[in-house]
């Protein structure tokens, strides 16, 4: 059986487009259009793996990704962060999250209520590009 | 002599028409250090003093001709700063209080004892040392505020141009991450297009053509609102309803609200009849207003409010300036920090991460000033806002 992904990003045109990556890569998938939705489709649905929007209204993928991680059903659930964020932040968001895990532990484990430090599975920048998207997904997925 | 000086040369007129006591105090002065200038009358006392621009003076008042007072007072006249010290005669108060009063800053009796006239001369010198610095300060200070008030203008200026920098560079960025997000679109639209050709999907090339049709849409919208906001023009106003047109856009945005569990409500006034507006402008004014504030709930992240956004109207008759409309659009969203509402009017500038192109307001605000009305905003962050419209209901 192919594999389900889920979509989680505000545009529905994102959405429609990487569905249809996804399909011609024989993966199926479902969408949502913020963190919130996210989270019930995802205790619902038990994907394979999670694309996931940084900013969304409502909940935002942060928290989303912090609140899948620490709930026991979920978080070993692989997760793939698609996001437009540093070129509208102008803040390099990759470095950010994975050139940083130096960062003091303690302080993370108060401020998430994580146990550990963690980091999501993949991650891209928008615009997204099939190709990438793909191989991102395969390595995310262990393929 | 009670008081030491230091042989630094203080010039001091001295007048007296009494020879005798000129050359002894002469004497005793120019022992303890000045140099002393006499003067036989008040006259030639008065001329030396023009000559010579002196700061001191030390004169008798009972002379012929011109007398203390009259020297002490044409001193001050061309020198207020000048420290005149008059002799007066023993017991002689009257005399002593006038000299005061003109400007003397000190007086002596006769028969002139050296300590007294040493202590007088004594504080007048440093009076006037006082009255130097003081000068000095305040020239300084004259200057410091010179250079001051350059120093901000030059920072004004640059801030000026900052700012107009921000503003550029606010608009390019906005717009770009706008235009960004509409070329995604696109590229969704045509990826879906060819592989729903290729792999013979319609339902694919269905949801891809739509998706370059809403993005095609965008763009002409982005580009009909720059137009609309660089375009100067009146409004073209006509006999209308403002009641309908809120339930017109309510009834648009109805479905946006509910998909995002937002209650959209209107209240209306229903003595507000007809006026006289541009009806496309301000349906727009209202779609923009109204869409706003769903948004702010939607961007809302404390997810446990009951979201509402409520558009209002009002008629009301104020003194002097006859009938107003008023539309109020209120909703418990987001809501907005000073800053923001700062900007809110002023620029290009959108927290809808590209989602916005930060010109609604702008078109919103240019359509209501165009109308001769006024907008204004409430908020807090976290509590939600209020827009305000004020519109002259004018009948033709």
């Amino acid at each position: 059986m192919s594999k389900k992904i889920l979509i989680v990003d505000d545009e529905p045109d994102v959405i429609s487009f990487v569905s249809a990556v996804l399909e011609e890569n024989g993966y199926t998938s479902i969408g949502a259009k913020d963190g919130v939705e996210g989270l019930e489709v995802l205790r619902k649905e038990k994907p394979d793996l999670v694309l996931l929007d940084l900013m969304m209204p409502r909940k935002s993928g942060i928290t989303m990704f912090q609140e899948l991680r620490k709930d026991p059903n979920m978080s070993n659930i692989p997760v793939v962060v698609v996001t437009g964020v540093s070129e509208v932040t102008g803040v390099d968001f990759r470095n950010f999250m994975y050139k940083q895990p130096l960062r003091d532990e303690k302080k993370f484990v108060e401020t998430t209520g994580l146990t550990k430090y963690t980091v999501p599975d993949g991650y891209i920048e928008k615009p997204i590009e099939p190709g990438e998207l793909i191989k991102v997904i395969k390595e995310a997925l262990k393929e | 002599m009670g008081v030491k000086r230091l042989t630094r040369m203080t010039k001091l007129l001295l007048i007296d028409d009494e020879r005798p006591i000129l050359e002894v105090l002469d004497l005793s002065l120019t022992s303890e250090g000045y140099e002393v200038i006499t003067a036989e009358s008040g006259h030639e006392g008065l001329k030396i003093f023009e000559e010579e621009n002196l700061k001191l003076v030390l004169t008798d008042i009972k002379m012929p001709g011109i007398d203390g007072i009259d020297v002490l007072k044409k001193i001050k006249a061309i020198d207020s700063e000048a420290e005149v010290i008059v002799v007066t005669g023993h017991g002689d108060m009257d005399t002593a209080i006038a000299a005061l009063q003109h400007g003397a800053s000190d007086f002596i009796t006769k028969p002139i004892r050296d300590e007294a006239l040493m202590l007088a001369l004594e504080r007048a010198e440093r009076k006037l040392s006082m009255t130097k610095q003081l000068k000095d300060y305040t020239e300084n200070l004259q200057q410091m505020v010179e250079r001051c008030t350059l120093e901000l203008k030059q920072a004004q200026e640059e801030l000026i141009r900052n700012e107009r920098l921000a503003i550029i560079g606010d608009t390019v960025a906005g717009l770009a991450h706008y235009i960004k997000n509409i070329l995604t679109g696109l590229r969704g639209g045509m990826y879906m297009v060819n592989t729903g050709m290729a792999r013979d999907k319609s339902y694919m090339l269905q949801e891809g053509w739509a998706m370059v049709q809403r993005n095609v849409e965008k763009v002409s919208g982005l580009v009909l609102d720059l137009l609309r906001y660089s375009r100067e023009r009146t409004p073209e106003r006509s006999v209308c309803r403002p009641n309908e047109i809120v339930s017109e856009v309510v009834e648009l945005l109805k479905d946006r609200a509910e998909e995002h569990h937002i209650e959209l409500k209107k209240v209306l006034d229903a003595d507000l009849k007809e006026a006289y507006l541009d009806r496309d402008g301000i349906h727009r004014v209202l779609l923009n207003l109204i869409s706003n504030a769903i948004d702010a709930c939607i961007y809302d992240t404390d997810t446990s409010k009951a979201w509402k956004v409520t558009v209002k109207t009002m008629l009301a008759t104020d003194v002097g300036s006859g009938e107003t409309i008023l539309f109020e659009v209120t909703d418990n969203g987001c809501g907005m920090t000073d800053e923001m509402k700062e900007k809110l009017f002023t620029r290009f500038f959108s927290t809808k991460a590209g989602r916005g192109t930060g010109l609604g307001l702008l078109n919103t605000q240019k359509i209501i000033y165009e109308h001769g009305g006024e907008i204004s905003v409430k908020s807090k962050v976290g509590e939600g806002a209020t827009f305000s419209v004020r519109l002259k209901r004018e009948m033709p």
